[in-house]
């Protein structure tokens, strides 16, 4: 196989204004090879973005060298060639679009090559056939969703007819299905003969690559197969990592399935398993939710509507008749595909948006053009999406300090209420409050925003993506975060893509399509229904898609498992009877 | 301001595809003939003359198939802004033989001048404001640089780079969208913590100290998405080859030529008579 990448001793600072350098790469080498898929892992803040963009010549290394197809990123006269050999696909599709147009924008690339009209066109309607999107070309990116972004912007890279793309995170943004879409993409790409390299926090996407590049604090820490790492139980903790959750499961599942040899994916761990001759019967499964939450409903919404940009052409229906209700002390979810409304509904309770008709109720408040909102905003606390977008103060004590300095409250009790939310999420007073918060790690800027929310001591919290692009340690954390809160009487609503994280923590999960309420159930009736989440382009949480597989297989586990721990907890109860 | 829709009130990307024959021109000609139009009724002398202008920019929106409550919306905003000009223009003049006064109000004077001056103003700049919206209705993005970069083109010969220029229109274009959206982003997050947006019965400075907050976040986002942006170009190898190629290429036909020559020899009327 032919050589495409050599990195040879690479070091890397980012240049810091008034303090020394940060270093970020320290002294890596390894070797790509045409064809090969690798995944880049690390834990946040461990120098993958850096790395990538040394191997498109974005960046170039303090010392050492690297090679592309034997060309050296040091010479910029090299460059125009290796832009176009080495292609990156970015984390935020937004601001990877260049111009107003899907199909000029994946001109961009072919223009600046300086090939003819002719075939410009040509390799812009084949790159946009590829990925499915040259029935819409003449649309303006903005008004696509965010899997339809990372498509046209994989278009872009492949009209450039690359021999190597890079995917920077590229799924870390978007629903299930958006991602299984870039998967599928990925797959296609190589075998087509592109090498692939991928930047995942997602360890099961990790899985798929051929060979695994671990770094840990600008470190190369590993670089071999997939299953030497995973398997390698104190490796993968001390780079902050995670193993595959399949993995996780299934080997605490040996004792009973003995055939289980480690699998990374829910694929291979069906490969593994026999079917049994006999079936093996479990009890049902204990209600596992101990139902702390009263009765009482605290958000009563009835036949809300709301249309955006209404009585414009642009005008684009968001919700439709939604009907629902959260009870108090609940921790109560929201799913659907990226654009089915859950921001929008989310963005109501605590009074942004006001129903353009049907009736809201959030605790004391009837939510409409009546209503106070300043207080109701007190009552609702909401964290957003983005922590980019909501931290707006230099440093982190003010930004936590914001909401009360509004409310007029300073000195010792401000001091101390700020003291007190950022121990509440795990944050030290002392090291954090003058942090410049733009400076922070994806985790840390979360964990700000939860506190600047907490501050204000709401009893209602709404949560939109709360762990959306966070390394698995992190991810981890905050969702500790939001269960102690819980525990500490709030009710919580819950946005996510991540049907794993709702399986833990909600209760209750309402499914929301194209602005309409599908279904509102019990989180386990509702996560477990593989087919209704299919049809509403969700993805089972892998416990629950390992239980469907052990189904198929005769082990007759409950069906409406959801998480881990119950899926080991049903091998349990069988005891020695199968040892 | 009881919604956070900030990109609504952004009069771009209004593009109207009603596919008609003044859509289907070349963007050159198209670009042109608004830029004549302008010229001719920001220049000209005589009232009736920017009434005309006024009239052929409503014939062009008749035939381009756009509703002129569409054209309308635009002018609503600035018209309380454009009352206050005008107003100032009728007490311009004293009276005179040939300046017969109307009303005088202790030393203010208002003459039949006077009410002329104001009304040649107000019918100016809605001439005016109707012409820029029209543009941004039959011209696509699209239209708008590929035809600006061939109009610009013989600036390269007095070593003007053209195309970086094109490039910077582009930008700007696509991130007007983005900067809205940031914007309602970061008010949001205010909003949510307590600042008083989208809240009633507020006056003026409450609104301003609302406003101040949200432009220091605003611009960092932007230079991060910025930042993105460039990152994003240059990998894909944008500025470093001489020539750059084009996805479009426009071709000007008999009727962009004769649709020219006609907005040349009107605009020039308009200008002289």
């Amino acid at each position: 196989m032919a050589l495409l990448i050599e990195v040879n001793r690479v070091s890397y600072s980012h240049p810091v204004p008034g303090s020394p350098p940060h270093p970020a790469l320290r002294d890596i080498s390894f070797q790509i090879n045409q064809g090969e898929h690798i995944a880049i892992v690390g834990a946040n803040g461990s120098g993958k973005t850096t790395l990538a963009r040394h191997m498109n010549a974005l960046f170039v290394p303090d010392s050492g060298t690297i090679r592309i197809m034997g060309l050296d990123t040091k010479e910029r006269a090299n460059h125009m060639k290796i832009h176009q050999r080495i292609g990156m696909v970015f984390q935020s599709p937004q601001e990877q679009m260049i111009a107003t147009s899907i199909e000029e924008d994946v001109a961009f690339g072919p223009e600046n090559l300086g090939l003819t009209t002719l075939e410009i066109q040509q390799r812009v309607r084949h790159s946009l056939e590829q990925v499915g999107m040259w029935d819409q070309r003449t649309r303006s990116p903005q008004h696509l969703s965010a899997g339809q972004m990372q498509r046209v912007a994989l278009a872009g890279i492949l009209a450039m007819q690359p021999a190597c793309i890079i995917f920077d995170e590229s799924t870390a943004m978007l629903d299930p299905f958006g991602r299984e879409d870039v998967l599928r993409n990925i797959e296609t790409l190589k075998q087509s003969g592109i090498t692939v390299i991928m930047i995942t926090h997602f360890m099961e996407e990790a899985s798929l690559a051929d060979r695994i590049i671990g770094l840990h604090q600008g470190r190369l820490r590993f670089d071999g197969s997939p299953e030497d790492l995973f398997t390698d139980d104190k490796l993968v903790k001390s780079m902050n990592l995670d193993k595959p959750r399949v993995l996780w499961f299934a080997q605490q599942l040996t004792p009973w399935i003995p055939t289980i040899k480690s699998p990374l994916t829910v694929e291979q761990f069906k490969k593994q398993i026999d079917p049994r001759p006999a079936p093996q019967i479990f009890a049902p499964l204990d209600d596992h939710h101990f139902f702390r939450n009263t009765q009482e409903n605290l958000v009563i919404g009835n036949h809300l509507s709301f249309t955006y940009l209404q009585n414009t052409p642009l005008a684009h229906q968001a919700l439709e008749d939604i009907s629902f209700t959260v009870r108090e002390g609940s921790v109560h979810g929201l799913i659907g595909a990226t654009g089915s409304g859950k921001s929008t509904l989310l963005q109501h309770l605590n009074g942004l948006y006001l129903p353009q008709t049907g009736d809201l109720k959030v605790g004391p408040f009837e939510v409409n053009q009546e209503t106070d909102l300043l207080q109701l905003r007190r009552y609702t606390g909401m964290v957003f999406q983005n922590p980019n977008y909501q931290l707006f103060e230099q440093y982190v004590g003010d930004e936590i300090a914001y909401g009360l300095k509004v409310l007029g409250i300073t000195g010792a009790e401000l001091r101390e209420r700020v003291k007190l939310a950022m121990s509440q999420v795990g944050l030290d007073f002392e090291e954090f409050k003058d942090r410049m918060t733009f400076a922070l790690s994806g985790g840390e800027k979360r964990k700000v925003a939860l506190a600047s929310t907490l501050v204000l001591d709401p009893s209602l919290m709404l949560l939109d993506e709360p762990t959306a692009g966070l390394d698995p340690i992190a991810r981890r954390e905050i969702l500790g975060q939001m269960v102690r809160v819980h525990n500490e009487g709030k009710t919580l609503v819950v946005s996510s893509h991540q049907l794993e994280d709702l399986a833990l923590l909600t209760d209750h999960v309402t499914l929301l399509s194209e602005g309409k309420v599908v279904s509102n159930q019990d989180t386990e009736k509702i996560l477990s229904a593989h087919e209704l989440l299919h049809q509403y382009q969700m993805i089972a949480p892998i416990a629950a898609q390992m239980a469907s597989v052990l189904h198929e297989k005769g082990w007759m586990v409950p069906e409406n498992i959801i998480i881990g721990q119950q899926l080991v907890a049903a091998f349990q109860t069988l005891g020695e009877l199968n040892g | 301001m009881a919604n956070f829709e900030f990109t609504q009130n952004l009069s771009f990307g209004q593009y109207l595809p009603t596919n008609s024959w003044f859509h289907q021109r070349d963007p050159r000609a198209k670009i042109l003939v608004i830029f004549f139009l302008m010229m001719a009724i920001t220049f000209a002398r005589n009232t009736y003359m920017v009434l005309a202008g006024l009239l052929i920019v409503l014939f062009i929106f008749l035939i381009s198939h756009i509703p002129l409550k569409n054209a309308l919306r635009g002018i609503r905003t600035p018209l309380p802004f454009l009352i206050f000009i005008a107003f100032f223009q009728l007490f311009r003049f004293s009276p005179a033989v040939d300046n017969p006064l109307i009303l005088s109000i202790w030393s203010f004077t208002i003459t039949t001048q006077g009410l002329f001056a104001a009304g040649t103003i107000i019918l100016r700049f809605v001439s005016l404001i109707l012409t820029i919206s029209l543009a941004s209705f039959t011209l696509s993005t699209s239209d708008l640089i590929y035809g600006l970069q061939s109009l610009l083109k013989p600036l390269n010969w007095l070593k003007i780079p053209s195309e970086d220029f094109i490039m910077v229109v582009q930008i700007t274009l696509r991130f007007l969208p983005l900067l809205g959206q940031a914007t309602e982003q970061i008010a949001k997050a205010q909003a949510a913590r307590g600042a008083a947006w989208g809240v009633k019965n507020q006056n003026f400075k409450q609104r301003i100290q609302l406003i101040i907050p949200v432009i220091v976040p605003m611009f960092l986002t932007s230079l991060q998405k910025a930042e993105t942006m460039a990152l994003a170009m240059d990998s894909r190898g944008y500025g470093n080859h001489l020539t750059r190629g084009a996805y479009r290429q426009l071709t000007f036909k008999a009727q962009d030529g004769f649709l020219l020559v006609a907005a040349l020899i009107i605009s020039a009327l308009l200008l002289f008579l």
